[in-house]
């Protein structure tokens, strides 16, 4: 009787936490302009934040914000241009069916209605180092081409 | 007041938890972006290698075996990327999708390692990979061993033209390449019309 009084605590103290943890995660996000994605509690959430995707001629940002707004940079180094678009984002869940599982895609349009993605994501992680990687393919043939971003700190 | 600290302690613990920002523990600087890209690059395209097709030390290590026996125990090995469907059968895990000559996409194995089982027939180990980028990767590997090209024939029967190489760190082994719409008599994968160009490797130890 008494381990199970102990347990019932165990049980509460940690539910206290996670509330308190998740409460304070998400005023932190509003005061500090961050988006916060714990490893450990999966809200379906990990594709926010920042993500970066660079070679030798253009650098691409984008940030995709917990209120379905995302911002996007694109530097070009050849013609000393940035471009800036923002808009709304939506997630559609991933799905099973007869044909296997289907991945969840990402439908960002700009301000201006331009559709900027519109593409099955898929996270994973870095082989080398702890990073996340945001893969966007345009189908989901594993072998097509994919737009590879990796997470930025914030 | 011996119990009231603890629960400070706890609170300012829970509070330094909760404070620190675990998303950029899995993220990288802008700086280090380009370091952590192409190492990531480097080991993907090692771990793909390893899952398309067999190397060519794997393939004449596999020559000096002359019974399925001794071929299972070695593809056992490579479980992880090869598995093995019926008796002298064994698929890449890993699935392309090419096109086929009329230009519809088809989704295959990587390769194959097909060996001969009847006991009537003479021996045949062959490995076939379904691209000409992986072809020319695994005939690098070999020229890497020492393989030079010898001369060209219908050496093992087959329809099409294959090509002799040879090398001295191998003295008595041959290898034979060749590209080949039936890269093996109505068997598996190969059992109905092929309709895309298969590259076939066969190394062969000298009894």
């Amino acid at each position: 009787m008494r381990s199970a009084k102990y347990f019932f605590l165990f049980i509460l103290a940690v539910a206290i936490f996670l509330a308190v943890r998740y409460w304070l995660d998400r005023k932190r996000e509003a005061i500090q302009q961050i988006d916060i994605v714990r490893k450990d509690l999966d809200l379906g959430d990990s594709h926010l934040g920042s993500w970066a995707m660079k070679n030798d001629t253009t650098l691409t940002i984008v940030r995709f914000r917990r209120d379905g707004f995302f911002s996007c940079q694109h530097i070009s180094y050849l013609t000393k241009d940035t471009i800036k678009e923002q808009g709304r984002f939506s997630i559609i869940t991933s799905y099973v069916d007869e044909k296997g599982l289907h991945y969840p895609r990402i439908i960002a349009i700009s301000d201006q209605g331009d559709t900027l993605f519109n593409h099955f994501l898929h996270i994973t992680r870095a082989t080398k180092k702890n990073v996340d990687i945001l893969a966007l393919q345009p189908n989901e043939n594993t072998e097509s081409l994919k737009a590879v971003f990796y997470r930025i700190k914030q | 007041m011996k119990q009231i600290s603890y629960y400070i302690i706890l609170f300012v613990l829970l509070g330094i938890m909760a404070c620190n920002n675990p998303t950029n523990k899995r993220a990288v600087s802008l700086n280090e972006l380009d370091r952590v890209k192409t190492e990531d690059h480097k080991t993907i395209e090692q771990l793909a290698t390893a899952m398309e097709r067999l190397t060519a030390t794997e393939l004449t290590d596999l020559a000096g075996m002359h019974d399925i026996e001794s071929i299972q125990l070695y593809m056992r090995n490579l479980s992880d990327n090869f598995i093995a469907a019926k008796k002298g059968e064994f698929y890449s895990t890993y699935q392309i999708t090419i096109q086929d000559t009329s230009g519809q996409e088809i989704s295959i194995p990587a390769s194959t390692f097909y060996v001969e089982i009847n006991p009537q027939a003479s021996w045949r180990a062959a490995h076939t990979v379904h691209t000409k980028k992986l072809a020319d990767s695994l005939l690098q590997e070999f020229a890497e061993l020492g393989f030079t090209f010898q001369e060209e024939g219908y050496f093992l029967g087959l329809k099409s033209k294959q090509y002799r190489y040879q090398s001295k760190q191998f003295p008595t082994m041959n290898l034979y390449v060749t590209t080949s719409f039936h890269p093996w008599y109505m068997k598996g994968l190969y059992e109905k019309k092929v309709t895309w160009p298969c590259y076939t490797f066969e190394v062969y130890k000298e009894r």
